[in-house]
Formats: C-alpha cells, structure tokens, sequence
C-alpha cells in the first residue's frame, strides 16, 4: 500500500513537471514568434540600452538630448528607457527617472514632423488650463500645462526642430521644462 | 483587434490543452470533452476581461515590453507595399466565415424548406417501447416519444430538448437484431440523459459568436465527436456487449453514389460520408480495442491548472 502511494506521488509530481515544461514550452515558443519580426524588419520599434545605441542602429538624423537636468529635480541620468524605431516614420522616444524611485519624471519625445500619428506618451496627461506659445531659443513652442495621471501638476513642452517635433513632459514646473528644453536645442 | 485576439486566444489555448492530455494523461472523452470547451469559450470573455484588469494592455509600451507576442509585428510587416501576413490572416478568417454560412447556415433554411416527407409506420413499434422501457428504467430518466418513418435508410436520432422522441427508421429495425437495436437504443437514450441536444446547441451558439475562428469549428467538432464516445463507453458500460454497439455501428457507414464525379454537389457529399465514416471508425476502433475500460477519472486540480495557464499565457498575448 505504502508502495503504491509513493508510486502515485512519483507520478503525480512528474505529470505536474512535464505540464510546467509544457507552459514553458508554450511561452518560449511565443517568444520566439515574437521576436521573428523583429529580425526581419529590423527597423521597427524597439528597445535600446542607451541612446547611444538607438543612435548607432537608427537612421535618424539626430538624437536631441537634454545637457542640462535641475540639480532639485533628482532625475536619473541615463535614460531609464529608450525606444526608437525608423519604420513607418523615424522616432525616439526616452524616459527619465526621479533618483529615489521607479516613477518616471521626464518624457522626451522627438518624431518626425511628417508623421501620420504620433507615439502615445507614458505619461498620460489631462490638459488643464489653455495652452501658451512661447518663444525657445527663437524657436515658437507650445507650453501646456496640465494634470497627469497620478493628480500631479506637469508640462508639455514641444516644438518643430528642422522637421523634428520634439515633445517633453515632465512633472515639474514650467520653468524647469523650459529650461530642459533650452539646454536641448544647439546654440546658433 | 478583438477578432485578432480571439483567434489568437483559441489558438493557445487549443495548444495548451493538447499538451494538458499528453502531460496529465488524459484519455477518458469525459474529461476531454470538459477540455475542449475551453479554446470554445473562454477567447469570448479573455480579451474584454483583460482590458477591464489592465487597460494599459492595448498600448505600445505593453506590446513591446511585456507580450509574450504582439499580433501587430506580424500583421504589420510591409514587403513591396503589402501586407502579406495580414492578408493572408483576413484570407483565413474569410474562408472559415465562408465555410460557416454555406455549411452550416444555408443547410439549416434548406432543410427546413424541403422537409422529407416519411410516413409514420407503427410496425415494429412495440419491440422499440419494450426496449427503451427497461433502458430508461435503468437510467432513471423518462420514456421518450417513439417516431418510426417509413425508409430503408439506417435513421436513429433523438430529438427535443426537454421533451424528448426518438427518431428511427424501419429500415434499421428491420436491419439490427434485437441485442444490437437495444445497444443503439441505449445509446440514444444516454443521449437523452446527458441532455446532448440541449448542451449541443448551447455550444453551437458559442461557436457561432466566434464564427470566423477555425479553432472554433474545429473544436465544436470534436466535442461533439467527444459525446458521441461518451455516450458509447455508457452504452456498454450498462449492456457489456461491445460487440452487438459495433455491429450496430456498422449499419450506420455511408457510400454515396462515386459516378458524376467533378460536381461540387457531389464532392461535397463524399466529403461529409468520409468525415462521417472516419468517425463511425473511430469509436468502433474504440470499441474493439476496448479503450472505455481503463478510463481515467476527471481531476479538478489539473483542470483548473489548466485553465489558469491558459489564462496566465492569453494575458500575454495581444
């Protein structure tokens, strides 16, 4: 009787471990699917380590990064995410980090001006009061203020850079999202 | 996208469950049926349930960084300005919407249009009450009505949902001995007691809600064969007289006329007699090789493991 019971754990046990494997199975099986396209098409949108890395891969002409990031505003510096894609229009879209926690604090979005639609920013945002122009570097850009998602106070920033719309948003004050922006755009 | 997902849904859980039999050993049709209702039912409900859970599943970001696959990179993918996969993805989902209005819609107005017309013939009527007497007795459920029609054709069926008649024909009675019309009788009986009308119209509705998905018809297919098998390995567990159920069976094979060939009519009929046949094989090839015997039993732990990696892994796939 004893016999038998351990017989039936054994069996059991090695039933339930090949259903694992099986869901294993599965789940690499998708993966691999779904990672097909990607090298056939290998200009679509994707994941890079740095923007170093979408700049070396890319076709894009320019990668606008910020030189300059409020000391008060504790945003990390690399971008925590980087994403970047020159199919169907050329884009890069990066996310910064506050030091303390995973929460994102700036979103710097550049696409080509042509662009049928454009990528939907992480931050989501409800636009308050209405919109200003204001000048950047000579440049005209539209400041939004708005609410985001998590009832915080924030920014939209963007402006047509030779063709490139670049969009920031950040849970900041208007004048650090001016400021961020400023220190993009190369000096004359 | 909710068609996509649908397919997509029914697809993996058609796979997972496949793998469920092999991993848990599962060869009883009872369970399997059970099984299968699964890629039949749960894609309905996956995708709008997920989108209620984590609305965010929709966007970029999720696809990209979370799906286990993204329907999206495949469907996208551009080669001399086509689409070609997700041409050939609308191509599929329109040929299996093709094959559900012209083989199953339009038969159902067809039919009920041109009605054969069978005379009711009594002969034989009592030997039919006598046998389905004993058999409803011994499965505790109520006398059904008795329909004999006059054709030679082997014809036994039940119909009704609730109210239940058996449908046969004289020229079965006059073809099965008494222990072989007492085995189908049986059978229909079982039929009668599972409710399989009832439940197989249920579940054809199901799959009608999913009618472009392959998964689907395919699916509805087997659980309905999936009944056929149960109902069979009932029979014999209450006659124990498999052989006299295969006999019975065998009346039931199907030849059409093979001259004119190359009209669609008639291909399509050699079609259906060959599917039907197939399955006559089937469950006789159960029977002979006596594979109801050592059924195993149905266990819930395995099959809610089942359904949680099914849902587990549909999450990840948009």
């Amino acid at each position: 009787m004893g016999w038998f019971k351990m017989t039936t754990t054994q069996s059991t046990a090695r039933r339930a471990a090949l259903f694992a494997a099986s869901i294993l199975f599965v789940a690499g099986l998708l993966s691999l699917l779904n990672w097909i396209p990607l090298i056939i098409q290998k200009q679509k949108l994707k994941s890079f380590s740095s923007p170093d890395a979408a700049a070396k891969e890319l076709h894009v002409r320019k990668i606008y990064l910020p030189s300059y990031l409020p000391e008060h505003l504790n945003l990390a510096w690399p971008p925590s995410e980087v994403y970047g894609q020159d199919v169907p229009f050329s884009a890069v879209v990066m996310y910064l980090s506050f030091k303390q926690r995973p929460e994102i604090g700036l979103a710097l979005h550049q696409s080509d001006a042509q662009a049928s639609y454009m990528i939907e920013p992480r931050i989501k945002i409800r636009p308050g009061q209405t919109s200003s122009q204001i000048s950047l570097k000579g440049r005209r850009a539209m400041l939004v203020p708005a609410i985001c998602d998590d009832n915080t106070p924030c920014n939209q920033l963007s402006w047509d850079e030779h063709g490139t719309i670049i969009t920031l948003i950040g849970k900041f004050s208007a004048q650090d999202i001016i400021k961020i922006a400023s220190s993009m755009i190369p000096d004359a | 996208m909710y068609i996509m997902q649908t397919v997509l849904h029914s697809f993996t859980a058609l796979i997972i469950i496949e793998l469920s039999f092999y991993a848990w050993d599962i060869q009883d049709h009872l369970s399997r049926f059970r099984y299968r209702l699964m890629p039949l039912v749960l894609p309905i409900f996956m995708f709008p349930l997920y989108q209620i859970l984590s609305p965010e599943r929709g966007t970029w970001h999720f696809r990209l960084t979370t799906a286990l696959f993204d329907s999206h990179r495949w469907l996208e993918l551009k080669f001399l300005n086509i689409y070609p996969v997700a041409l050939l993805v609308l191509t599929v989902l329109v040929g299996f919407s093709c094959v559900f209005l012209f083989q199953e819609i339009l038969p159902i107005f067809r039919r009920r249009n041109s009605q054969p017309q069978h005379t009711e013939c009594p002969e034989g009527e009592e030997d039919v009450r006598l046998i389905l007497k004993s058999a409803c007795a011994l499965l505790g459920t109520e006398e059904p009505g008795v329909i004999i029609i006059e054709t030679p054709a082997p014809v036994l069926f039940t119909q009704g949902y609730k109210k239940h008649s058996i449908v046969i024909s004289s020229g079965l009675i006059a073809l099965l001995d008494r222990e072989q019309l007492r085995n189908a009788l049986i059978h229909e009986v079982v039929h009668m007691k599972r409710s399989s009308n009832l439940k197989t119209q249920i579940i054809y509705l199901v799959r009608m809600l999913m009618f472009y998905n392959p998964v689907s018809l395919v699916e509805f297919r087997r659980i309905v064969h999936d009944d056929e098998f149960i109902c069979d390995a009932i029979t014999i567990s209450m006659t124990r007289h498999s052989q006299a159920l295969i006999s019975a069976l065998s009346a039931f094979y199907y030849h059409p006329d093979e001259e004119l060939p190359g009209k669609l009519s008639q291909m399509k009929e050699q079609v259906e007699s060959h599917s039907h046949n197939l399955l006559l094989d089937e469950r006789i090839r159960n029977l002979t090789e006596d594979r109801y015997r050592n059924s195993t039993r149905f266990v819930l732990t395995q099959y809610l493991l089942t359904l949680s990696a099914i849902l587990l892994v549909g999450y990840g796939v948009v």
